[in-house]
């Protein structure tokens, strides 16, 4: 009998994935592995067919077994994949341009409607931050309410503006990494989604994201988030918040392309992300943005 | 030991390493098989994840059709939006996601519901417009109750629909682009005349934010004296920033601008601002068709009007 390959890049401590670097099967691999021992079964439920003795089966084998490489064999191209949208040439990213908002909403509420977003979540919000002539800042955000609406409350600020929030859409994001079962992923066209098939609604990558941008969803009892419509984008239509935004505060592009909209943007305007020093790398770009926002 | 093993003893018993091995071989297949069924079979296609999952999210439904498929059937009204100040706001965001109203090519769908929203009441139209801390400055922002004391609309119920056309709330019958260019006073020789160093530091007396009335202080001055002093320069002369260098200045001289608040209607009071029925007086003055309000009271707005540029 062939020993298996242990392939002790797929370790415990969940090391981030390279773009594109486990993207082609090893051959190597599928011929030591043999078809008999990774037949390419289609299980729509996880760990469908396996007890908790399966389990134990596994854990008693040997931690080796553990780190088995989980490369399946190469996939026939998705008939549904390719003709019209191909996603290797294009990289979504997201401006907000924190001048223009108006705090209207339209864009959260235009959210809840193309994504089905249950009450009491949402995928984007607005903040509003106003800043007291002491220095104080009152921050107060649309709740998750669906008709939310700011109100006046009488504190007298210096200086106040809205800031639009969704997920930033990491290139190293945070949430794919913690999670245990492989089912928040970037895809080649740089959105960060999360598989409802696959999520087993742990919450670690709630904890994880460092913008607050992930939920469980009240109504699938999965990790939800912004996916940047992606279901618009193979469509050439851009997302529901950046269509809906009356006053131009939200915009979106490919940064493949060089004559985008965004791509000029980002070579004309002064920018920022929010907290560059996690080391993320966000794809949300913020133009106009105060230094108390966090 | 070995005198217990030696030549002539019993022969080595290796069964226990047999079923060890045993043991471990039969976990490693059980293992296998267990995993074979746990992953899912595109699992690893792209990268540690489901190659099948983005693939899924395309084919969710979209809701909100944008405002080309709007444009299919309501073509004029769509293009009257176009011209004005709400070209920007989509059709949607006031009547809602369109795609069973596209589906049905109808108010209502087979079983009788609506398909789009008709928004009514103020709420929607405030829900930009409502004065508010932290929106921004030039944005068009009201307090009800004193736009309704400014307008002398006595039926607090009074809904904005009944002076403003959302569909065309100013009345600008023409390309935003085709108005006048305005420079925002960014430069120091937008103000300040012969050879002018742009890069010199702001003496710390010079206004650091600009006002209409400190390039126009003679306009202003005889406006702030005027029946209209309670109006900003801004009402009027719609001033929409394109860039951070400029903007476009609008001034809008169609009567329907100035019927907006003297308009005579059944929820106004008669005398503050003074309310008229726009085809009457039009005849009891003898006026054309292609008359303005302007040609004959340029002096209720301020002294420049129609003078230099």
């Amino acid at each position: 009998m062939k020993m298996p390959v242990f392939d002790f890049r797929l370790s415990a401590f969940g090391k981030a994935e390279e773009p594109g670097g486990r993207g082609q099967p090893t051959i190597g691999i599928e011929e030591a592995n043999g078809p008999g021992v990774l037949p390419n079964v289609d299980s729509r439920k996880p760990n469908a067919g396996s007890s908790r003795r399966d389990i134990l089966k596994v854990l008693a084998g040997g931690t080796g077994l553990l780190v088995w490489r989980v490369d399946a064999p190469a996939q026939a191209a998705d008939p549904r994949a390719a003709p019209d949208y191909d996603w290797e040439k294009h990289w979504w990213a997201y401006a907000v341009d924190t001048n223009k908002c108006i705090g209207c909403t339209a864009c959260m509420r235009a959210c809840r409607t193309e994504n089905d977003v249950p009450e009491g979540v949402v995928r984007t919000w607005v903040e509003r931050y106003r800043i007291k002539s002491d220095g104080d800042v009152v921050v107060d955000a649309t709740a998750n309410e669906p008709d939310y609406v700011f109100k006046d409350d009488g504190v007298q600020a210096e200086r106040s503006f809205f800031v639009p929030k969704l997920c930033n859409h990491c290139e190293k994001s945070v949430c794919n990494q913690v999670c245990p079962v492989g089912a928040a992923y970037q895809t080649k066209d740089g959105v960060v989604l999360v598989d409802r098939k696959h999520c087993v609604g742990c919450g670690y990558c709630v904890q994880a994201c460092p913008y607050g941008s992930r939920f469980i969803s009240p109504k699938l009892h999965v990790a939800d988030k912004c996916t940047f419509c992606y279901h618009r984008l193979a469509k050439g239509m851009a997302p529901a918040c950046v269509q809906a935004c009356p006053t131009g505060a939200r915009l979106f592009g490919d940064l493949k392309d060089p004559h985008s909209t965004l791509s000029e943007l980002l070579r004309q305007k002064r920018y920022r992300v929010l907290k560059p020093e996690m080391g993320t790398h966000p794809k949300c770009y913020y133009l106009g943005l105060d230094r108390e926002v966090v | 030991m070995s005198s217990e093993h030696g030549p002539g003893g019993p022969r080595p018993d290796y069964r226990h390493t047999r079923r060890l091995f045993a043991v471990l071989g039969g976990a490693l297949f059980v293992a296998g098989v267990a995993r074979a069924l746990a992953v899912p079979g595109s699992f690893g296609a792209f990268g540690h994840w489901r190659g099948e999952a983005p693939f899924e999210a395309r084919q969710l439904p979209v809701r909100h059709q944008g405002r080309a498929a709007c444009a299919e059937c309501h073509d004029e009204k769509v293009a009257l939006n176009q011209k004005d100040l709400h070209s920007r706001v989509q059709c949607e965001d006031c009547h809602g996601a369109a795609d069973r109203h596209v589906a049905a090519q109808d108010k209502v769908d087979k079983d009788g519901n609506r398909t789009i929203a008709v928004p009514r009441g103020r709420d929607m139209c405030l829900v930009c417009h409502r004065r508010l801390t932290a929106r921004p400055g030039p944005f068009p922002q009201i307090v009800p109750e004193e736009h309704f004391k400014l307008v002398g609309v006595r039926d607090p119920q009074t809904e904005c629909t009944q002076c403003h056309d959302p569909h065309e709330p100013l009345f600008l019958d023409r390309d935003i682009h085709d108005a006048r260019l305005h420079p925002l006073v960014q430069r120091c020789r937008d103000c300040h005349q012969g050879r002018v160093d742009e890069k010199a530091a702001r003496p710390a007396s010079h206004p650091a934010i600009f006002e209409c009335a400190y390039c126009h202080k003679d306009v202003a001055k005889s406006f702030a004296g005027g029946s209209h002093k309670g109006v900003r320069c801004t009402t009027c002369h719609i001033f929409s920033k394109d860039t951070d260098f400029s903007g476009r200045i609008i001034r809008d001289a169609d009567p329907r601008f100035c019927l907006l608040c003297h308009k005579k209607a059944p929820f106004r009071s008669d005398d503050a601002p003074p309310s008229i029925d726009w085809a009457e007086h039009r005849s009891d003055v003898g006026a054309g068709d292609d008359a303005r309000c302007v040609d004959c009271h340029q002096d209720r707005i301020h002294d420049l009007f129609g003078g230099k540029r």
